[in-house]
This record gives C-alpha cells, structure tokens and sequence, in this order.
C-alpha cells in the first residue's frame, strides 16, 4: 500500500483526532455533578448488574469514535491498495471515453503514431470491466465512432480497433471543437463516475493555439470528470517531414493552347535541413515534369514554379507529388489542383463615356481596356474574344455570350440592365467595373451609382459593386499617387508582388473615388500614399465582380499606359472567367459547386478509383453539387454519357503537416492548471488509471466507514445512556392513583 | 385555637383545610375505649342492641333473654356493641436516610408534616395520639392524649429531633410493640432503606400484638423516578461510602431494583393486613392524605 499525501503530516494529524475522543472522555468524567444518597443499597444492586456491561458499552463508543478520527485520518493519506488487495473491496463501474487522435499527423513515423495511439486504447480498455458504459471515438474534423455509450464488450472493440477501417483520417484534429464533442460524450455515460481518455501525439499546432473557451469548457468539465491526455511516445521516429503546403494557379491565361503558371510550396516542418527531395506535376494524370526541390532550412518554405500547357479546354486536374527519403508523413507530400480551361475569353467592353469618340483625346473609354485583353489577338491562337459596345448599346446584347464585361466609365446603368448585370454574374459570369467622371454625382440628382449599381427592393436590396463610393479624390502632387504592395494572395495582387518594386512605382494615380470596402468583399489592392482602395473584389453567386476606383482610361491616371494594366486585366479575365480557386476544397469540409449541365445522375470516380451516382439538385440549366470529400485527391464527375463534366480536387489541412509535437512534461505544465492529468508515455496507462482512480476510491471508502463510524456511535450512545426526556416518567403519581383505583374496586 | 397553631409549626392551616370534613374511620374495629364513633368488638357491655343469637352450652346464663324465651319457647342470645375509644402511636423515622431532598424539603421534613396533620386530625375528632420518634432504637415517646395540647408537645419534640445514622425499624417495632399494653393505631412514616426482614418481623410482631398499623412509606421523587442524567458522585448518608456513575446508565435496573424492594414490603403488608402507603414527597401532602382517607373510606364502607 501507498499514500498520496504525506503520511508525516497528515499521521500527526491524525493522533491528535484520536486523541481528542479520549480527552473528551476523561473531561466528561472529571466534570460529574454529586448528590447525597438515601437509596445507596438499591444503587449498589443496579450498578453491579450494570457495571461490567458498562465498561463494555463505553469501550465500545469510545473504539468507535477513535476509529472514526483514524479513518478520517488514513482517508486523507489517500491510500493505494495494490491490486491484489483491492480485488476483494470490488470496484465502481466506471464510465469512459477514450479517444484517439485520428488527425493526419497520426499517420507520421515508420510504425505510425496512431498504431501507438491504438496500442495504448487496448491499455485504458483494459482497466474498463466487462458492461462498463464505454465511448470510442476517433477524433479529427469528422469523428468516428466505434462505439458510443454502449456496455464494454471487450473482444467487440478490440476487433473493431484492430479492423482496417480504423486508420488516421486526412482531416485535423478541429480540438477545439472536439473538446465540446468529449464533453457530450462524457455526459452521456449512465455512470456515477466517469473518466476522459486522449490518446493524441500532442501536435504544437494543436496545443499551442488551444481557444481560452476550451480552456474554461476543459476546466468546467474536469470538476465532475476525470480527464486524462496520453501523449504519444515518438522517440526515434524523428520529426523531419516535407510537405508540399500549397499548389496554387498563379498567372497567364486559363485557356487552351495557352500557358499558365502554377507555384507549388514545399515547406521543411522538421529540424533539419532538406536536401535532395524531388517533386512530379502530373496534368492530366499524365507525369509532365520532374525536378530537384533543393535545400531548404528546417521552418522555411520553397516556392516551385510550374507551367502548365493546356490544349484542351475543360476542367484539368493537375497534381504535384513530393518524392523524399526522409520523411514518414506521406500523407502531405501530394497536393491537388483542379482549373477550368476555357476555349476562348469572350468579353464585352462597354463604353460609358458621353463624349464621342474624336481625336487622340476623345478615345472611348475602353480603348484601353480592349487593347489590353487583345494583347495576343495577332497570334493565331488568339483566345480572346473582345467585343466594344456603346452604353446605349448594352441592353441589345446578350449578356450569356460573354465570360466576362468590362464597364468603363458606366456611372448610370438602366435598372434592368443592372438586373440582368446581377443574374449574369450570380450564373458564373464575371464583371469588371472601372470609375470615372459619370461616376460623380450630379448636382441635379440624388441617387449616385452606390443606388445605381442596387438591384431589388427593401431589405433586399443588394449592390453590384464590391465598395460604397464616395467623393472623387485628386492627388495634390501632378505626378500623382503610387500602388502599395499588397499583402493579398489575390492572383491579382500575386502579379504586383512580383514585379520590381521601380515599375509598380511608376504607374501613378491621379484620381480616384474615395471607397469603404462593402461587406463580403476583399481589397486587392491600394494607393501606397492614403491606403485608399484601388481594386475590390466581390463574389456574387457564382461569378465575382471586380471595382477599380480609378477610370479605365488615361483622364484619371497613367495606368491606363502602364505594362501593369495590361498584366492586370489579362489576369483579371482569367481569374473571374475559370476561377481557379473554384474547384478546391479541404477533406472534411463542405463543397459546393455550381455547373452547366442537364443530367440526372452524375458518376463520382473517387480518388481510389471507386465510383459513386448522384442525383445533384438541378436549377434551370445549372447542377449543384455538394462534396465532402473522405480522402484527398481528384474527384471526377461525369455524366450518364460518361462524359467528363468537372472536377473537384481535395487536399488535407496543411497545417497538420507540421508533426513538431510538445514534450510530456511541457504539455503537463500546460494543462496542469486546467486540471487534466497527463499519462507519461514511458509508464503504463493502466497502472496509472489503477493508481489514480483506487487511490479516490479508498479514501472516499474511508470517508464513508468514518461517518458510518460516527452514526453507530451515535446511536448506541443513545441507548446506551438512555436520557429520559420531560414527562416520560410519573411513577409516584401512577402509583398512587392505581392505589386509589384498586381501593375503590374493592 | 389562634395561639395552638401560632405554637405548632408543622399545623399548615392550608394542608388542614384541605383535608376538610374527612373523618378516620379504622379498617378493624379496636378493642374500644371510648364511647364514640368506633365499634367495638367485645359485646354485652354497651346498651346497643345488635341481634339474637340461639344459645349455645357455655354462654353466659344472664344473657339468655327470657322475654323471647316466653315468646318462642327457646333460648336466644341479646347480643350488644360496645363503642370504643381509638389510640393512634405515630412512629417517625429520624435516620439520616430520611434527611435526602431532592426538592425543597426533605424526606424527614416532610414526614414530619404529615404526622403532625395526622395528629390534628385525630385529635379533632376526639381520640388519642402518642408519637414515637426513632433512629437506631426508639428516641422520644409522647404518652397518647385526646386532647389538643398533644399537638404542642408533638411539634417540640419534633423540632429537637437529630437525625442519626443507621436505622433499625424491624428492632424498633419489636421493643414499640413490647411496651404497648393497650391495642391500637399504629402509623409508621420511614423510607425503610434497612433491613426489610427485620422490618417484616417487627411489623409482624405490632400486628400479633392486636395493632392496626399504617405504613407511609415515604420516598423522595428521585429515589422513586432516579431521572438523573449525566455523570453523578453519589455520596451515601449512612455512611455507605460513594458511588460515581452515569445514572441513566444504570436506571433501568435501578428502577427494577426498587420495584421489588417495595413489592417485597407491600407483599409483607399484605400478609401482615398492614395498610401500605406510598409517599412521594413531590406530592402536596394534603393530596398524600386525602388520597389516604379515601381509600380508608372506600375499604372501610366494603366492610
């Protein structure tokens, strides 16, 4: 047998309760009342009858009150019997949950951490007795459960823990939401006492970045709860791992024939340099490149430029494929890319400006704009069709014909073609809106283009443009404003980054209306001088629109005649045309894809090669499809023809690829203070259980014998003393009276 | 009348007037000497006629009446009741036992009270008190008289008596009955803490010798209930040295023990046709007496 608490101490203490009884005891009877007696011989009777079983009774209370204070004592101690001893005080069922870490970064190491977590289940289910209320689950984004609030059948579960199905899963381990999840679980056990398991690898980017409203649910929770985290052991298994974090469209023309470039990053999560990793682009499913990675420092990241040559249009799958010696992750070494390809571009400039077109100075406002995306038009692959109309002229168009339309200068579109602007954007259409004098209010209206771009009535009302504008702004300085470097990961903003800082600075700015960005959407970029907005972007529905607050052309700036112009409406075509982002998703996570199409069913190729039929929700012309995607990859959607309609790459949470986990003894300083208990890796979980929970058990044990100590004593002091209350006995007056009442019946 | 109750101090006027109108009636008829309210046993010398008898060979030859003789042609007998004269002897015990009180007044003191209202009574309605006062052996002794200076001498006697130690009741009774010549009314007031066969044998002894004898066995409301809770030194007034206990420890046999301590009393007054009364000082002692004289009355009118 152990203690817990200090037997010195706590063994004083416990003297001194047993001594107090017997103190009492002598006081009590130092402290006796005297009489003179008439009645000594009757006294003298009673008291030899009664004397020894007196001595008895007293010895009695007093054993019992002295073992009451020694119990109370050795419950303090906190004894742990061994097993041995503690088989024939029987045990309490215990209700648990044990879950295990299933995030991606189980996977890591040669024998896997989560066949670590596994092994170390069996040793807290081996604690649990055979009808126990047991909760297994697996943790991550998506929990799994193998069983939920069932009676503990131990060959059940250890099947189901050794089956094939139960693996790590591609999905983060989500721990703040999932301590609300333990909670319920726990809550649901039909138990008097129950007990939390984690079995985790203890990631840094788990424990470190812990919510404070976990914090205090964890601390809530372990007030009626015993809650224990079992750290993984990963000695020797190292924590070097490369993944690639990203692989990202970012520049050139999203069509056939053309050539765009991708980056993916390869970042080094692990303490040592990397050296000698290779990575593969697939496209297509077809291998199209391979090349050295190079060193890269432990914490840094390399960006690895693709270019992508496309022939075909249509939805192209594009994979880039880590290849390293050292790294038992492999889970991140792939990611993912899915981009539209189109045949052509087919935009439609419109012209909003008043004055007709005469002379240099009198071009249209689109001028510009149409040269920019003609770029290639003298190229016979020329992918981009441009169309110029008037302002009056737009009504007559059909606006479904174009993947994109460029406003210059259209400060008053008619509300019906607003409207209609509004449903060619929501079905996928993009709009790119430049500013310019007729967005200036005139002094005999009241309505500015903030109304004029709204669409509907009330609270529905709802505006185009991604920014509420405000008064036109000159700059003081004729040379004008520059362009601040953005910190955006816009593709848009991915090609002023990577210019040299003297060529943004030399396209300047004179004129601009001031903005405040509208709710839902994103400032692309901004005037270095006033962080102005310069160029908002807002998703509506299917398509995005875009806002620049200057003019298209050179009356408000020299942009208009800058390389940077060209580059950025060239990227901005591409961008709000195939949207390359839109095929993305993380495993997990709700997907939700919108596509042209009239088919009823949809075969779904897995990334495993598996296949499922669908029946997505169809709205006019246009399918929805809803994925959550179980495994990262490419999913294939095609239709009853088995022709290839779209497709969907998923990728795992990056950040699970940073395997760095907390040493034991630093994550128990951290959670100390929460109250969880954390289980060495080195020692065995279930001694630890048996210690932790026998230890409570016995002295809550004691605690008991000692009150029930303290009620038997009670009790028999109570009969044995006797005390005669008010009015129990009247023996004189009875006797008197039977007296009285038998002389009278005589 | 006002200077008698001036002198007597045991005469409560309150416990006198609460006894009232009551008259003693005797439970056996006492040789007697008084022409009075008492019937007397021996017959033929009083002129109250109370029925014929036949004659029988041995009766007297002057007590045949002839009148019914001529008249029936046989031999009757006139038989008469003579009225008697009734002498009471109040015997009180004045050992140390008696001075315990648990209340206000003690055992003694409260014996004391009832004698002297059992005197007055008697007194009053014209017959004979004595009293008798006694420890170890018999102390002082008052010569019976019928008239109300008794009462005088009885109150001094009483306030001059010392307790002692040691009571012998049973050897008391037998010298009492030894130097008593004439039958009569013996009341015995005691606690009786002594030796119960001496006492039994001593009663005995009154009763062979003709007396009528009253036991007020006068016990404190203690010695009776024992309600004593806590720790008690129980020091004894007879030199019966100490005891220390929780008494409610030990009430149940206590309780048991006193019930056949007067059981075996009461038993010996039954055979002996001894009245036994039960005194518990915690009752007033008008109530103690009335209650007395009722059950006298009751047996009394049985008869």
């Amino acid at each position: 047998m152990a203690t817990l608490n200090s037997i010195t101490l706590w063994g004083i203490l416990g003297l001194i309760g047993i001594a107090v009884p017997i103190i009492i005891h002598l006081l009590y009877r130092k402290n006796r009342k005297q009489t003179e007696w008439a009645a000594m011989e009757l006294l003298r009777k009673a008291l030899v009858m009664r004397s020894g079983q007196i001595k008895i009774e007293d010895f009695l209370v007093l054993a019992l009150r002295c073992l009451a204070m020694l119990l109370i004592a050795a419950a303090l101690l906190r004894p742990i019997l061994n097993s041995g001893a503690s088989k024939w005080l029987g045990e309490k069922h215990v209700g648990m949950v044990v879950a295990i870490d299933a995030s991606l970064s189980m996977g890591h190491g040669e024998h896997s951490r989560f066949e670590k977590a596994i092994a170390r289940a069996k040793q807290v289910l081996s604690t649990a007795r055979e009808g126990d209320p047991v909760s297994v689950v697996l943790l991550s984004q998506n929990p799994e459960y193998i069983v939920r609030a069932a009676d503990y059948e131990p060959a059940k579960v250890e099947n189901l823990l050794n089956s094939k199905l139960t693996r790590p899963s591609p999905y983060p381990l989500a721990l703040d939401a999932n301590i609300n999840l333990l909670s319920e679980l726990a809550g649901e056990l039909q138990s008097g006492t129950r007990e939390v398991y984690l079995i985790t690898d203890a990631q840094e980017s788990d424990w470190d970045s812990l919510s404070g409203n976990s914090r205090e649910t964890l601390r809530e929770m372990t007030r009626e709860t015993g809650f224990f985290v079992l750290p993984i052991s990963t000695d020797g298994e190292g924590e070097e791992n490369l993944s690639i974090s990203s692989l990202n469209y970012a520049s050139g023309p999203l069509q056939s024939s053309g050539v765009a470039r991708f980056e993916a990053i390869v970042k080094n999560h692990g303490r040592e340099v990397a050296n000698g990793a290779g990575i593969e682009f697939w496209l297509g499913g077809k291998r199209t490149r391979k090349q050295e990675v190079g060193q890269i420092k432990p914490g840094d990241s390399q960006v690895i430029p693709y270019f992508a040559n496309f022939n075909e249009p249509g939805d192209l799958s594009l994979e880039a494929r880590l290849i390293s010696n050292n790294d038992d992750l492999d889970a991140d070494n792939a990611r993912f890319a899915v981009v539209n390809i189109k045949e052509s571009v087919r935009a439609l400039c419109v012209d909003g400006s008043s004055s007709g077109a005469i002379g240099r100075n009198s071009r249209s406002a689109v001028y510009y704009a149409v040269r920019a995306l003609r770029l290639k038009s003298s190229e016979p692959e020329a992918a981009m069709e441009v169309t110029q109309v008037s302002a009056t002229d737009l009504p007559l168009e059909r606006f479904d014909d174009f993947d994109i339309i460029v406003l210059a200068n259209l400060g008053k579109p008619a509300p019906e073609t607003v409207a209609r602007l509004h449903g060619f954007t929501e079905r996928g259409g993009g709009l790119i809106i430049f500013a310019g004098e007729n967005f200036l209010p005139r002094p005999e209206e009241n309505t500015g283009p903030n109304e004029h771009f709204s669409v509907g009535e009330g609270q529905e009302k709802t505006s185009l443009l991604p920014a509420i504008l405000k008064e036109a702004k000159t700059a003081k300085n004729k040379a004008g404003w520059s362009l601040k470097i953005p910190d955006s990961d816009h593709p848009l903003a991915a090609i002023v980054k990577r210019l040299p800082e003297d060529i943004v600075n030399s396209a300047r700015i004179n004129r601009i209306i001031e903005s405040e960005p509208a709710a839902e959407s994103q400032v692309i970029l901004r005037i270095a001088e006033n962080n102005a907005p310069l160029l908002l972007a807002r998703d509506i529905g299917a398509g995005s629109v875009l806002l620049f607050t200057t003019s298209a052309d050179r009356s408000w700036n020299a942009l208009a005649v800058h390389p940077l112009y060209a580059m950025l409406l060239q990227q901005a075509a591409t961008t709000i045309s195939s949207q390359p982002e839109s095929r993305l998703t993380a495993c997990g996570a709700q997907f939700k894809h919108r596509i042209q199409s009239k088919a009823k069913r949809l075969t779904v190729i897995n990334p495993d090669g598996t296949s499922d039929t669908i029946r997505p929700d169809q709205i006019g012309e246009t399918l929805n499809i809803e994925l959550t995607a179980g495994v990262p990859g490419i999913y294939q959607y095609n239709d009853d023809k088995g022709i290839a309609l779209t497709a969907v790459a998923a990728n795992i949470d990056a950040s699970e690829s940073n395997v760095r986990v907390i040493a034991s003894k630093s994550l128990e300083g951290q959670v100390d203070s929460i109250g969880l208990n954390v289980i060495d890796p080195g020692s065995s979980a279930a001694d630890a259980i048996k210690s932790a929970r026998r230890g409570s058990d016995l002295s809550s044990l004691l605690l008991l014998l000692a009150v029930l100590c303290f009620l038997v004593q009670s009790v028999i002091a109570k009969i044995f003393t006797k005390k005669i209350s008010r009015g129990e006995t009247d023996v004189a007056a009875s006797l008197q009276l039977s007296q009285v009442a038998a002389a009278r019946r005589t | 009348m006002a200077q008698l109750k001036q002198n007597a101090k045991y005469l409560d006027p309150e416990i006198l007037s609460g006894i009232g109108s009551l008259e003693i009636v005797a439970r056996q008829v006492v040789e007697g000497l008084r022409i009075g309210l008492h019937r007397s046993p021996v017959r033929g010398i009083s002129s109250e006629f109370t029925a014929y008898r036949q004659y029988v060979p041995g009766d007297e030859i002057r007590q045949i009446d002839w009148k019914a003789y001529a008249r029936f042609n046989r031999y009757y007998i006139k038989q008469f009741d003579a009225e008697t004269n009734f002498v009471a002897n109040l015997l009180l015990d004045g050992s140390e036992s008696m001075t315990y009180g648990s209340g206000k007044i003690s055992k003694l003191e409260y014996a004391k009270y009832l004698a002297a209202s059992m005197a007055y009574l008697i007194v009053k309605q014209g017959d004979s008190v004595g009293v008798g006062m006694f420890d170890g052996e018999l102390q002082n002794y008052i010569q019976p008289k019928s008239n109300l200076s008794i009462l005088s001498d009885i109150s001094g006697e009483m306030e001059k008596l010392e307790p002692q130690p040691r009571t012998n009741v049973g050897a008391v009774l037998h010298e009492f009955a030894n130097r008593m010549s004439q039958r009569g009314f013996v009341m015995l007031f005691s606690d009786l803490f002594d030796n119960t066969e001496e006492f039994i044998n001593g009663l005995n002894h009154l009763r062979f010798g003709g007396h009528n004898v009253v036991l007020f066995h006068v016990l404190d409301r203690y010695e009776i209930e024992f309600p004593l809770n806590g720790m008690w030194k129980f020091i004894g007034l007879e030199g019966e040295g100490e005891l220390v206990t929780q008494p409610a420890r030990v009430r149940e046999n206590y309780l048991k023990e006193f019930e056949g301590f007067v059981r075996q009393i009461k038993n010996a007054c039954d055979r002996a046709e001894v009245d036994y009364v039960m005194v518990n000082t915690g009752d007033p002692i008008e109530h103690t007496i009335s209650n007395y004289l009722l059950q006298r009355s009751a047996l009394a009118k049985a008869r």
